[in-house]
């Protein structure tokens, strides 16, 4: 257990999974062929990965969270569309391959209900079928988190370390294994097909301490003030050191812009392909005659900021962000989305 | 500090510049950041020490509008940049008489966990050879070894076979995030040739042959220019081993030409010039 947890002084009797349990319980979920996706710890760092082996999975939920979320699992860096062949009797066109099961294990709260946000958006005024099939397939099996780094935020968005919201099954890290909680259906669908894995307890729930940051304090009257804010001149310098690459948006859980492409193999068959795109580099909106509605760097900044925070919020009553804190981890030029709230806040406050 | 505090308010101040880039202390996280100073009242933010690993230069690139207009800058360079800057000076992307080179001498940066980084430990150009004003004490970098000669020297080791395995397994980690590009100081086209849809030269997916074509062409571009600074490796989260790809390209130009990266503004760029007296066995 990490310093954010520490255990209460009284005991409850609960669903409890030893670890070993928990491993044997992927084990056979592999064996019936599901694709297990969990944190890995790689040279370059910690990942989500599909694990062929139960023994990859890094159980550590202290320290930074995986680099990238869970986004790509349900909405790949790259994924065909379609392919087609055309031949002597006309066009063939094949769909994209169907979704296998997929059991995630170890997800970070703040990045399943980044999927809430990403459901509202792909079930919009259009039904993605890739996105959304992904989603049925999938069972997420999320643990407490136990990060403990300056760079997120969930609680100032209304979150914390142990929201279940958007998980179907929740486990909470105590001395004697975890505490399981089924939230959904799939959850406990879960917890029937493996039982005998699971054991009454008598356990002591760990205490999850709140951060102490300040940061913004009204969310809501944040957003309002952004809705009147796009012309302010503050924009110019908080955008002003962003180098207008896509890597806040890569490892974003929320970022969800494509763009679709045809990739012909030669002049008869090829495949069209949905990519990760971003709003901070300029040929997002660059037009055809050459000329750039966002032409300055800020300005691209301040679309990211205004779509999380503004536009998105306006038509799904939520901000578009979870508060995990990649965007600034993996920022080259060091922008730290906190800080820009905090500086936005504080500007807001002053207009009053 | 102080040092160069009182030197970006004496250019602030005369008007030589507009704009002072250097260093600032991040508000959050204990590191720094870039930071324009337009006010002599404000040259207090400065600060230099081993935290200041980004290369600034990559603000004096034409693509960077909004800087641009600011008026004519100083900069604040580390001997890395310095060669970055006269690769800008060398390739028009500004003119010496332009910009005003405050250098700083240089022990190495630290990365992340407190080392010293691994780009830092090779270092041949501690003291800038490129300034108007240097600053600061002689510096030297107190650290052994060369783990990217020795990572360049073990996929060297490999079969061909096996070298292509690695690096696809390397390459299609890539997400096509295009930090590498938008964080090196010489990737400045304003049109990158993989925008270019016009054909499409270059896959824009991030699938292994796209980031295979993307990364590949990007180093050939960069053969000779590039500086060694190692900006792409720190800027890449998904960790591809850039910087031990630009290592290889650096001495293989070397091999050839017998050109390493240089402060001089002056000098051509190997591939960027024609000699009677180059090699030409490699013409059949």
């Amino acid at each position: 257990m990490s310093d954010a947890l520490s255990p209460m002084e009284m005991n409850t009797v609960e669903r409890v999974i030893p670890k070993d349990e928990l491993k044997k319980l992927l084990q056979a979920e592999m064996e019936k062929g599901t694709r297990v996706v969990a944190p890995v710890q790689l040279d370059e760092g910690r990942f989500y990965s599909a694990v062929s082996q139960v023994d990859a999975i890094d159980w550590d939920q202290t320290g930074k969270p995986p680099v990238r979320s869970l986004k790509e699992f349900f909405f790949p860096k790259t994924e065909p569309l379609l392919s087609y062949r055309y031949h002597q009797d006309g066009l063939e066109v094949d769909p994209p391959q169907e979704p296998v099961n997929t059991l995630i294990v170890g997800a970070r709260p703040c990045d399943v209900r980044a999927l809430l946000l990403l459901d509202k958006v792909f079930g919009w005024d259009y039904d993605d079928d890739l996105y959304k099939k992904r989603r049925e397939a999938s069972t997420i099996v999320t643990f407490l988190c136990e990060s403990d780094d300056e760079d997120c935020f969930c609680e100032m968005l209304g979150s914390s370390r142990d929201d279940t919201t958007g998980s179907d099954l929740f486990l909470i890290p105590t001395e004697k294994g975890y505490i399981a909680e089924a939230v959904t259906d799939k959850g406990t669908r879960l917890m029937e097909t493996h039982g005998d894995r699971f054991q009454e307890q008598d356990v002591s729930r760990p205490q999850v301490e709140r951060k102490q940051s300040p940061g913004v304090e009204d969310m809501d009257a944040l957003v309002g003030w952004l809705g009147e804010s796009f012309d302010n001149e503050a924009w110019a310098q908080l955008g002003i050191r962003c180098l207008g690459c896509g890597a806040c948006a890569h490892v974003c859980p929320t970022c969800h812009c494509f763009d679709i492409v045809d990739e012909p193999d030669d002049t008869a068959t090829g495949t069209r392909r949905r990519n990760w795109d971003s709003c901070q580099v300029p040929l997002f909106t660059l037009h055809a005659s050459g000329h750039n509605p966002r032409d300055l760097q800020f300005e691209r900044y301040r679309q990211r900021i205004l779509h999380k925070f503004s536009y998105f919020p306006e038509r799904f009553e939520s901000v578009l962000c979870t508060g995990c804190g990649r965007c600034s981890r993996a920022c080259p030029a060091d922008q730290n989305l906190l800080g820009v709230l905090e500086d936005l806040w504080s500007l807001a406050q002053q207009s009053k | 500090m102080e040092e160069l505090r009182t030197l970006a308010r004496e250019l602030l101040s005369s008007d030589k510049v507009q704009v002072v880039i250097g260093y600032e202390d991040a508000p959050r996280g204990g590191g720094v950041r870039a930071a324009f100073i337009t006010d002599p009242d404000d040259v207090e933010r400065l600060v230099f020490d081993e935290r200041c690993k980004n290369n600034l230069a990559v603000y004096l690139q034409k693509k960077r509008k909004q800087i641009r207009s600011m008026g004519r800058p100083a900069i604040v360079v580390k001997g890395c940049d310095a060669r970055a800057v006269a690769g800008l000076i060398r390739d028009s992307q500004i003119g010496r008489e332009n910009v005003e080179l405050i250098g700083v001498h240089c022990a190495g940066v630290k990365t992340e966990d407190g080392s010293l980084d691994a780009r830092c430990l090779v270092c041949d150009c501690t003291a800038p050879e490129l300034y108007d004003h240097l600053l600061g004490p002689e510096a030297e970098v107190q650290g052994e070894g060369d783990p990217l000669g020795e990572k360049v020297a073990a996929m060297e080791s490999l079969s061909a076979d096996d070298r292509w395995d690695l690096w696809m397994k390397e390459l299609s980690r890539c997400t096509r995030c295009n930090a590498c590009r938008e964080v090196c100081p010489i990737c400045f086209c304003e049109r990158c040739v993989q925008d270019k849809t016009v054909p499409q030269w270059i896959d824009s997916s991030a699938h292994t042959q796209g980031n295979l074509s993307w990364h590949v062409t990007r180093a050939m571009h960069l053969a000779g220019r590039c500086v060694g600074c190692g900006e792409c490796e720190r800027a890449c989260h998904a960790g591809l081993p850039l910087a031990a790809l630009m290592r290889k390209v650096r001495d293989i130009v070397e091999g050839s030409f017998g050109e390493k990266p240089s402060g001089d503004p002056e000098k051509v760029a190997p591939l960027g010039t024609f000699s009677q007296e180059d090699d030409d066995s490699l013409f059949k």
